[in-house]
């Protein structure tokens, strides 16, 4: 399932609006484990659409960044969630 | 009675540690990846890019084929009346433009080159940035910080990186990019910044004369279009006018540049 979801957000992070494919790569690192894929993910954003005026202060990585601050804070956000009433 | 009992939480600061670690050797190995292989990575997605827009217009295309026969006739006189005058504006337009470019000849100041097509393959809103990418990089002649404007004029943006057969342009409306600009109605020196989207803002004093339609140019021998006053609001205690400008031409639907 963590596969399948990580190549349905490579197809719409190539295909489709960043509005469709920024809260789905979110909705991953909530639901999986230690979703590392984002980080990969975020950095191709970075690559291929280029890192704008934000790029210059962040490595030219902005997204991939983020997205390794949120993989890492996510953790034990989930860890500390009580899923059983 | 039964009670839940929530897993007792061990060696959580050793596990956030070593995951921390874990994720930043990610991100590094992925930057430094990423960073080397932006070119071929480019050229490898280029022909998807190129097929996707091939489809999204053979689908728009197709639909127009299904809507009815009369609203099919009424959507063509209109686009036939729209082109009418379309075509008698280019004409003026052309000419203008050709006595501006004698003007300047004599002047030792014409254009060499008509510029570079190119296709654009990405636009916003598939970048979260005011950026686009162009199928014309290095090979076919383009060059960092050139400029970059519609077919049929009107001032765009500039190169920002260039790889082989690709080219990244950083649009002026891009979010915080400042542009210096002349506002047309009485040749007024103005800081266009970008707010992405398309858009700019620009502050003018309160006793500063400027409508919605005003044309904003780019300084310059060229006085290339690059926006068109929207909206203009003041409140009776401000000092300032708050103006917004939108960019020429909808950058959600640019199919072709010139490169310069």
């Amino acid at each position: 399932m963590r596969v399948g979801f990580t190549i349905i957000a490579l197809i719409l992070t190539l295909a489709l609006p960043y509005w469709v494919y920024l809260p789905f790569i979110f909705a991953g690192v909530i639901v999986f484990p230690l979703y590392i894929e984002a980080v990969f993910l975020a950095l191709l954003i970075d690559t291929l659409y280029g890192g704008g005026e934000y790029g210059k202060m962040l490595f030219g990585f902005p997204f991939g960044i983020v997205a390794a601050l949120l993989v890492i804070f996510a953790a034990p956000l989930r860890e500390h969630l009580r899923f059983n009433a | 009675m039964k009670t839940t009992f929530r897993r007792r939480y061990n060696g959580g600061e050793k596990n956030f540690s070593k995951r921390t670690l874990y994720v930043i050797a990610a991100l590094g190995a992925g930057i430094a990846v990423f960073y080397f292989l932006r070119s071929p990575i480019l050229n490898a997605i280029s022909p998807v890019w190129r097929g996707q827009n091939s489809i999204t217009r053979g689908i728009s295309n197709f639909l127009g084929l299904i809507k009815d026969k009369d609203s099919l006739a009424r959507d063509n006189l209109a686009l036939r009346e729209k082109l009418a005058s379309y075509e008698l504006l280019l004409a003026e337009n052309r000419a203008l433009s050709a006595s501006r470019d004698e003007l300047l000849g004599k002047f030792g100041r014409e254009e060499s080159t008509a510029g570079i097509a190119a296709g654009v393959l990405v636009h916003p809103p598939e970048t979260p940035y005011d950026n686009l990418i162009i199928d014309a990089g290095e090979v076919e002649g383009v060059k960092m910080d050139s400029r970059v404007s519609l077919p049929e004029g009107g001032a765009l943006g500039t190169i920002s990186e260039v790889h082989e057969h690709q080219s990244k342009v950083a649009l002026y409306s891009g979010s915080s990019i400042e542009t210096g600009g002349l506002l047309e109605r009485g040749n007024i020196p103005v800081t266009l910044v970008g707010a992405g989207g398309g858009t700019f803002k620009l502050t003018l004093p309160r006793d500063v004369i400027v409508e919605a339609g005003d044309k904003i140019l780019l300084p310059g021998i060229r006085s290339e279009l690059v926006g068109v006053v929207r909206e203009v609001s003041l409140e009776p205690t401000d000092s300032e006018k708050h103006v917004t400008v939108g960019a020429v031409a909808n950058i959600h639907g640019i199919r072709f540049v010139n490169v310069h």
